[in-house]
């Protein structure tokens, strides 16, 4: 199979600043679990990777993108892209990632592996810096009210306002 | 008799000497609230004379040997030396109904050993004594035959005691147990004189039965007609034996019926109270159900509204410009591959002009002749093979000379991805605001479904409060079996019926055959014993017929006296309050049910006070409504605290049938009191409400004499029993 940008940037297992892994711990199930359980233990995202995507969207809706250094990033994954469920957002993200890149699609057609394997790194970053900008605003939020995610909708109801 | 005074010394929380209270006739009021020493008081009373104290139920069953030590104060056991003896006693002074005055003294010794280790006999010692012209003398009683004897023929019969003295609620219900007819029917009897004529029935059925005796032994012994006459006699005899079974199938039928009645009296409950629960039980389950289904709706709308951020992709609100910026550059790819081919199909040799059609061309390679040129074109031919190329399936190939567009399909995926996710979102706002919404909705209805519950809830401890059930399922079966009782009870009423108009029957021939005899006979036998035998037959129908009058008699009279008592109490509470009837089941026993204006029973639907209102009537007509036995003129009523569950109205009207019904009467009660403002936590005389019920008494002209039990400031009052009640004389 030839390879592709697309694919490459798929396999990729993005992380998250270590200072927001309590927001993981608070509202999302890091290693998923029923819906009943997730609902008995108040925690709005059934996945780890729910949440990232919620903040990577929040990131990119307020143009907010905060670069992630190295040292800063959590050891814990959530998961290669291509993992992630449902798979239409997925390509979404991925689509939206390219976009913001805004590298030509044709170049990716010229560039060899070492290219793609260099520029597939660069589109994870820019993944991890949208879902940094994104949980920074989360945590803004909370740590202004503590309950204010505690009250049903407020997840919905932070992306309309 | 009458109380005249009582001392206390050292006894349970009247510590110390100097505890005397002096009662009058009329009404005695001791105010106290909550462990200031009421009951304490009425267990004096009933410690002097039958040496028990009161449990927690209001019965007369701790003994002096059960309590020991705790019979004296706690103060004063603390405060006296090691090995030192501490006496806990109480002296009561009665004047009896033959105007004797009598001390009884009863005392119990606790010796403290160490700390908080006390030894005593187990025994108190009772000295009673009676006044000369110029003072008490002790009598020598001997064993405790002697004192009960005393104190039954002397002081109080004891066998009418619980309906005058009696400990909160339960000690009236005890007394007045209206669901069980028996214990009714006893207390009627006990208070009456219904018992004198079942001892006269008894004679004369005695008596009638020697006379029969003496009457057949006569038959046998004459010779006058005696082939008649013992044919008479056979038939009489014949005639007694089916009698007698009768009587005894009657007698099995008679104890079955009383068996299902007293089963039918501990499960009393009408249709109305079945259909009630039934109908209660059905809104309950209809409640929770549809709590239960709201609750899941909202919850499933919580968790729609957290999916549908995801499922139906809300999460990309906003975003659109961006997806915009990617269509861009994707439309630039494509359009360059367009660009390229496009360049590619230039690359091709041109079409020839006038080039003719494909039905042409087919022609012309069949005639293989060209029609154009107008020369033949031979299969295989040159000429043939250029016909055949301008047929379009033959025109060449593009060939895709440019560099492959790798990414094509990956990004055309992408693209319908894209479109998949955004092509509705200018709906999501419009979706997540219509299902908060209707999350708020069912919430507010879970809400309103919850109070509606509760309420149900509230209403079902009611419910079984007042028919005193566990459960409203226990309360159906109960209902089912009170159908199955009354079922039986009807059938074997239907039963005797038949059995006694078997009974009447056999009775009318059998006074025929008598009849029939005695003529036969008559001239041979003695006539007075003939007179004798029709004597006692008619005494003992008179006797009967006399008796079930003078009962009757004193049903309407205790009907009557209860309904002036339970009007007294009740009129002025602007409730329902009906009238108090008494209905006679099928043994010929009695029981209270109240009536409403149409006499329907109504009973149940009544509420515990109202209930208990009406036991207290019952209690106070059977012990004034007979003018010769009057009970309430010759001895005191003691009640602790027995109108807890009446309003405040009901509770004035109750005390004051109290003073005006008996001669003398001892009310221990919390009522009258009120927060006193200069004390923390203590209680001051209600001086208006006082006033007001003086005067009403005065008026009555019934003199009230009102005693306030107090507890010095700054005690807990978990230490009331260690220190000292006070008793003040207002």
């Amino acid at each position: 199979m030839e390879e592709n940008i697309i694919r490459k940037l798929m396999i990729k297992e993005p992380k998250f600043g270590k200072r927001y892994e309590y927001l993981f711990e608070r509202f999302s199930r890091k290693w998923g679990g029923s819906e009943q359980d997730r609902r008995d233990r108040v925690k709005d995202f059934a996945k780890n990777y729910e949440l990232y995507i919620y903040a990577f969207f929040l990131g990119l809706r307020k143009h907010k993108s905060v670069e992630l250094e190295g040292s800063e990033k959590s050891r814990s994954n959530v998961m290669a892209i291509r993992d992630w469920k449902p798979e239409a957002l997925r390509d979404y993200l991925v689509a939206c990632t390219l976009a913001e890149d805004g590298t030509p699609f044709r170049e990716y057609d010229f560039m060899k592996e070492g290219e793609l394997d260099k520029k597939s790194f660069e589109l994870r970053e820019i993944v991890e810096s949208y879902t940094n900008g994104g949980l920074s605003i989360l945590e803004e939020e909370f740590k202004q009210d503590k309950a204010y995610f505690d009250k049903p909708f407020s997840f919905t109801e932070f992306v309309f306002e | 008799m009458k109380i005249l005074k009582i001392e206390l010394e050292n006894f349970m929380c009247y510590s110390g000497t100097g505890n005397v209270i002096l009662f009058t006739d009329g009404l005695n009021l001791i105010l106290g609230g909550n462990g200031y020493g009421k009951t304490k008081l009425y267990d004096a009373f009933n410690w002097v004379l039958f040496d028990k104290i009161t449990d927690q139920e209001g019965r007369l069953t701790i003994s002096t040997n059960d309590i020991q030590e705790g019979l004296v104060s706690k103060r004063a056991l603390a405060d006296v030396e090691d090995n030192k003896e501490v006496t806990a006693l109480v002296r009561l002074e009665v004047v009896n109904e033959k105007g004797k005055h009598i001390t009884l003294q009863r005392s119990y010794k606790a010796m403290k050993l160490s700390g908080m280790e006390f030894s005593g006999s187990g025994k108190s010692i009772l000295t009673i004594s009676e006044k000369d012209e110029f003072e008490y003398k002790p009598l020598g009683l001997n064993g405790l035959d002697d004192i009960d004897g005393y104190i039954r023929e002397q002081i109080i019969p004891l066998d009418i005691l619980e309906y005058l003295w009696f400990q909160g609620e339960r000690g009236i219900k005890r007394a007045v147990d209206t669901s069980n007819t028996q214990k009714l029917q006893q207390v009627i009897n006990k208070l009456s004189y219904i018992d004198t004529w079942e001892r006269f029935i008894s004679a004369t059925i005695d008596t009638d039965r020697r006379t029969k005796d003496k009457f057949d032994k006569a038959v046998r012994r004459s010779d006058k007609n005696k082939e008649k006459s013992n044919k008479l006699q056979r038939d009489l005899n014949f005639i007694q034996e089916k009698l007698g079974e009768i009587k005894r199938e009657l007698e099995i039928h008679n104890q079955e019926i009383e068996r299902t009645d007293e089963q039918m009296d501990d499960l009393r409950m009408s249709e109305g109270v079945r259909e009630d629960l039934r109908n209660f039980r059905d809104e309950e389950y209809k409640l929770k159900r549809q709590l239960t289904e709201t609750e899941k709706e909202y919850n499933d709308i919580l968790d729609k509204a957290n999916r549908d951020l995801f499922e139906c992709f809300w999460v990309i609100h906003g975003t659109e410009h961006v997806a915009k910026k990617f269509e861009d550059l994707r439309e630039t790819y494509i359009y360059s591959k367009h660009e390229d081919r496009r360049r590619a199909e230039n690359g091709l040799p041109p079409i020839p002009k006038g080039n003719p059609s494909a039905a042409h061309i087919n022609k012309m390679l069949k005639d293989e002749r060209c029609n154009i040129c107008n020369r033949p074109a031979e299969k295989g031919s040159e000429a043939y093979e250029h016909i055949n190329m301008l047929l379009p399936e033959n025109y060449p190939e593009v060939e895709d000379n440019f560099d492959p567009y790798l990414h094509e399909d990956a990004l055309q995926n992408l693209g319908s991805s894209k479109y998949r996710v955004t092509h509705r979102s200018d709906a999501f706002k419009a979706a997540a605001e219509e299902i908060i919404q209707r999350y708020f909705v069912l919430k507010n209805k879970w809400k309103k479904l919850e109070e509606e519950s509760r309420y149900t809830e509230e209403q079902k401890a009611i419910l079984l409060s007042r028919y005193g059930l566990e459960s409203v399922e226990g309360g159906m079966k109960q209902g089912e079996q009170y159908m199955s009782l009354s079922e039986k009870k009807a059938k074997l009423s239907k039963e005797i019926g038949k059995l006694e108009a078997k009974q009447e029957e056999l009775q009318e021939e059998q006074n025929k055959k008598n009849k029939d005899l005695e003529d036969l006979l008559g001239d041979e036998m003695d006539p007075i014993l003939s007179k004798q035998m029709k004597y006692f037959e008619s005494l003992l129908s008179a006797t009967k017929e006399a008796k079930e009058a003078q009962y009757n008699k004193l049903v309407d009279l205790l009907s009557r006296e209860t309904n002036r008592h339970y009007e007294a109490i009740n009129k002025y509470s602007g409730a329902f309050f009906g009238k108090v009837v008494f209905m006679q089941n099928s043994k010929g026993g009695y029981f209270p049910e109240i009536q409403n204006e149409n006499g329907e029973n109504v009973t149940n639907g009544m509420s515990t006070s109202q209930l208990l209102s009406m036991q207290f009537s019952i209690l106070f007509a059977i012990l004034s409504a007979n003018k010769e036995y009057g009970f309430n003129k010759r001895y005191p009523l003691i009640a602790d605290a027995p109108n807890s569950a009446f309003d405040a109205k009901k509770k004035k009207h109750l005390i004051r049938q109290i003073g005006t019904t008996f001669e003398q009467s001892i009310v221990m009660m919390f009522e009258y009191l009120e927060n006193d403002p200069d004390r923390a936590n203590r209680y001051k005389v209600d001086e208006e409400g006082i006033s007001e019920l003086l005067s009403t008494m005065h008026n009555e002209g019934v003199d009230v004499n009102v005693i306030m039990l107090d507890v010095p400031d700054g005690i807990n009052s978990r230490d009331i029993n260690e220190l000292t009640v006070q008793i003040k004389n207002l």
